[in-house]
Formats: structure tokens, sequence, C-alpha cells
């Protein structure tokens, strides 16, 4: 059943005090997608994620989760969710299959069925060597694996994952990526990161949150058209006058960055291959022709950015 | 079943710390010094015990309403850490995001440290039981004296485990439970007999823990004691489920 929608999310309001942490949410999540959610320190993204797993209740909104509301019926909602909050909920006195056997518990799965759960919920974090270890005296990584572990444990069809690659080691976090991926193809996963490489290496769709509001919602190839900007890097040692690379078919404008190295802002109409043979003809002497590729940080940082200068005009350091 | 596999881990991890383990000798070593005395006076002189109550009411008793003593300050140090170590940890968020309900997680907390309490009680009764090698035990009166210990360390732990849902600090909560505990125990009757007004002092004189539980020591077991004890650890539980309730809303 794919394409069934698994969470719902509803204008969602949080204040604290007088501080509104999120303001008019909303968001779906189907079956076998994996979104991630995108945003500055302090934008939302842990509050979010701690209310759609029912750790805190919204001031106002509804989250459903499987089609059960998190706050009338939390047992059927909780029991189709795995969290992994921002610090994992370890407890360090246990040894990793303790630990394991108590989630197991926890999510009321029946005893037969228990050991083979622990069984797989280890094999797929690779914790298989460190069973019999206290959790307390592993690693960060593998820590951060035992709580992956915890969340997938009862195979919830939806798995919340806040910030999980956090103060680990590359090769760690290539795993837990490669991990997440795997767990996109059978569940639905809520990814909350501020690392911009995660979201482009795993997710499927993006939403950017910026304080407390969702800044930008679009699926990821929605997003790479975005960022497949019509431009082109070239350098050329011997460069034409400037009217006569204006006057190519297709430039619109093109920008000087050094040297003979500019920038085209082009159209569709242009195609490198005809440009490179006009270089060629016109010994302009061409060293470098490069789509000019955006990346989500720019858009990120367009857009968070963007709003730092129409909210905040005094002090506004960064521009 | 869940409330089962909640207390188990809480006596589990009781068994795990040294505190509790440093407990249990410190009261094996008082109960026993206690006893040593109380034998010790009793032969010197027999006919001196107290309303003629025997070795059962002179020693056991008075050992177990000892113990009671003693939890006032051994119930918050086992308790301080239940809600205020998960909320530290922020392990708490693995038993709110678990398809359980805040009732459930109270009285698995809550029963694992009664469990927990129960061991704790094996020594002074082990101690006291080595009395019959000596004397014949009056078992009536030695049941309903580890009845009364046992409800009114379970009252303690009760008001331990409210006062941990509290704050996440572990220190403040141990605190805040002796200040409750010593108000219920003691400060209520204190107050009573200074208050002149007689259904004030009857009203504060039923609030205080110890004037339900002396009738116990003395081996008399009334139900309406028996229904207090009920009524003040199910009002700490609801208030601690309430609080757990709210603890999503705030921050």
């Amino acid at each position: 059943m794919s394409g069934e929608t698994l969470i719902q999310v509803e204008n969602l309001y949080r204040d604290y005090g007088s501080l509104h942490a999120l303001i008019d949410i909303n968001l779906t999540l189907n079956r076998g997608e994996v979104l991630g959610f995108l945003g500055p320190n302090g934008a939302g993204k842990s509050t979010t994620m701690q209310i759609i797993s029912g750790n805190l209740a919204p001031t106002s909104g509804q989250v459903r989760i499987n089609g059960f509301d998190i706050i009338d019926e939390p047992r059927q909602a909780k029991a189709a969710l795995g969290f992994l909050p921002e610090q994992p909920p370890l407890y360090h006195e246990l040894t990793v299959n303790e630990y394991l056997e108590y989630c197991v518990k926890l999510n009321r799965i029946p005893g037969p069925s228990a050991a083979s759960a622990v069984n797989k919920a280890c094999d797929r974090c690779g914790l298989g060597d460190v069973r019999k270890r206290l959790i307390g005296n592993l690693s960060k990584g593998y820590q951060q694996r035992v709580g992956i572990a915890q969340a997938i444990i009862h195979t919830p069809e939806v798995v919340i994952l806040d910030e999980p690659t956090v103060g680990l080691d590359p090769i760690q976090i290539r795993e837990i990526r490669d991990l997440i991926r795997e767990l996109g193809n059978d569940h639905s996963v809520i990814l909350s990161t501020h690392i911009l490489p995660e979201v482009q290496s795993t997710c499927d769709r993006v939403i950017i949150i910026n304080k407390g509001k969702i800044a930008l919602e679009d699926s990821l190839a929605g997003l790479d058209s975005r960022l497949q900007q019509n431009g082109f890097i070239v350098s050329l040692a011997n460069p034409p006058e400037s009217e006569q690379l204006a006057a190519l078919n297709g430039i619109n404008q093109y920008e000087q960055l050094g040297a003979g190295r500019y920038l085209l802002d082009c159209d569709k109409e242009f195609n490198p291959a005809e440009f490179s043979s006009t270089a060629v003809n016109n010994n302009w002497q061409l060293t470098e022709l490069a789509p000019q590729t955006g990346s989500l940080e720019q858009v990120f940082i367009d857009i968070t950015c963007s709003d730092n200068h129409t909210n905040e005009a005094p002090g506004g350091a960064g521009s | 079943m869940m409330i089962l596999a909640i207390a188990l881990r809480e006596f589990r991890n009781m068994l795990n710390s040294l505190l509790a383990w440093a407990i249990m000798s410190g009261i094996s070593l008082i109960v026993f010094l206690i006893l040593v005395t109380l034998v010790k006076s009793y032969t010197e002189n027999p006919a001196g015990n107290i309303g003629g109550i025997g070795v059962t009411g002179t020693i056991a008793s008075t050992i177990f309403y000892f113990c009671g003593y003693l939890f006032v300050l051994i119930a918050p140090m086992l308790t301080m850490r239940s809600f205020s170590g998960e909320f530290k940890n922020k392990t708490s968020q693995l038993l709110f995001s678990a398809p359980i309900s805040m009732t459930e997680i109270v009285l698995g907390k809550c029963l694992g440290l009664y469990l927990f309490t129960i061991l704790i009680a094996l020594i002074p009764v082990l101690i006291t039981l080595s009395l019959v090698f000596g004397a014949n035990l009056d078992a009536g009166l030695y049941l309903s004296s580890l009845i009364g210990f046992l409800l009114v360390s379970f009252t303690f732990i009760t008001i331990g485990v409210f006062t941990s849902s509290l704050t996440d600090h572990i220190g403040l909560s141990a605190l805040s439970s002796i200040g409750i505990i010593l108000s219920l125990f003691w400060l209520v009757e204190l107050i009573a007999s200074l208050v002149k007004i007689e259904s004030v002092q009857n009203a504060l004189q039923y609030l205080s823990i110890s004037s339900h539980a002396s009738p116990l020591y003395n081996g008399q077991v009334n139900s309406s004691d028996l229904v207090f004890f009920i009524l003040i650890i199910t009002t700490f539980i609801v208030l601690t489920i309430r609080k757990l309730d709210s603890y999503r809303m705030q921050h």
C-alpha cells in the first residue's frame, strides 16, 4: 500500500511562554518515504520531533500517526512509532542485550518473538560484536547505533531520527546513512538534521524549517531541478570581446569572475557542445567549461538568511 | 505485564546501584546493634518490659518501629533517581514514546521499589527471627509490626517517587521528599498538639502517619489504619501520574 499517509501533522503550534517555537506546521509523510527535516539550530526541529513522538504536547494542532491521534489514542499511535531523540535514551549501566530486551518489553512485543526482534535489530545496526558490553563503555558511534536499534526494534511504520549522525566520525556517518536509506525501504523515516549532504544522500523529500515556520517543502528531485540553474563557468585563455560573448545563442547575461573566467547565465537554448566548438573555431582557448550546480546549501542559506534580513533589521551580521 | 517489566527493570537498577547496597549494609549493622542492646537490657531486667508485651513486643516490634524511622532517610535515597534520573539522562523519552500509559509507568516504578523494600525488610526479619532460638515469638504481634513497617515504608517510597517526578535535580528530589515525609510523619502531630481547636486537632492527628502506624506496632490491625495507608499511597500515585501527564505541557 504505497502512498498511504502514515504521519499527518496539521496546524501545529507550540509556545514556550511568550516564545512561539512552532507556527502553523503542516506536514504529511507517506509509506516508504524518507523526509529530511532541515533547519538551523533553534529553528524548531527538535520541538517538532518531540511533539510527533508524543514527548511534548502541542499548544494547538493535531498529530496523527498511522491514523491514530497521538494525544487521544497514544498507545496505538506510539506502537507505530520508533523515536531516536537528539540524545539517545540509553541506560549506561546496562549491556546492549539487556537494554534491547527491555525495549522489546516496553513495546509490547510478545515473549516468543522478543529474542528474534533483538537479534534482527542488532544485525541491522551492526551490533553483533558488542551485545554483551555495557552501553556506557561503548564509543559514541556504537551508542548511536544502539539508539537506532531501539527505535526500529518493534519494526514500527514510522521511524523518527533526530540528528542521528551528530558526533560520529565520517565512516560511522556513512554507515548510519546507509542504514537510514535501508530503513526507508520498508519504514517511513523522518530525519532531522542540519547537515545538508546527509539530506542529499538519503532523503526523498525535504522540508526546511526556519524560526518555527516551514520555509520550503519540495521533493529532492524538485529541489535538484531548482538547483540546476542554467549556469556555466567557463575559462578562456584568449577571451573574446565581451559583446561577442553576450551575442552567443542562449546567453542572457554573464559575469566576469577573473581574468578570462566567466559565469554565464544561460537559458535552455544554450548548448555546451555548441559553445565549445565556437570557442575552438574562434581560438578562444577554452580551458574550463563546467555546469554551475547550485547546492542545497545555497537554497538553505538563501531561505534562512533572507528571512533573517526581513525579520531582524538590526545587527544582521551575515548577509 | 508492562507494569511488571518496568518494575523488574527498576528492581534490577536498584541491585546495580552501589547506594542501595550501602544502605542495606548500613541497615544490617544498625539493626544488629539495636538487637544486641535490646536483648541485653531484656535479659538483665525481663520484668521491666513495657506493659508485659514480651520478647516480640520489646525487641521485634521495636526494631520494626525503628526501621520505619530509618526509612524517613532511606526511602528518599532509593527513590530520588526514579524519575529525576530519567529526566536528567533523557531516558524518560524512551518511556514516553513507548506504547505505555503514564499509569503503567508510575505503577511499574512504584512496584519495583516496593519489591526492593521487601528485600530490605528481609534484613530486620531475618535478624529478629534469630530470637526463636531463645524465646517464643508472638506470631500475631510480629506480623502486624512487620505489616506496619512495610506500610510505612511503602508510603515513604511513594512520596519519594512523587517528588522525584517533580524535578530533574536528584538532590532536590531527595530533599523535598524528606520534607514531605517529615511533615506527614511528625510535623502534623506537633502542630496538632499546638492547635487549640479540637476539630482541627483531630484532622491533623488523622493526617499523621505515625498515629496510624503505632497501633500496628502494638499488634492492633485496624481496618481504618489500613484504609488510611491505602488512601495516602493512592493519592501520591495519582499525583505522580498527573504530574507526568502535565510534564509534556511545560518546559
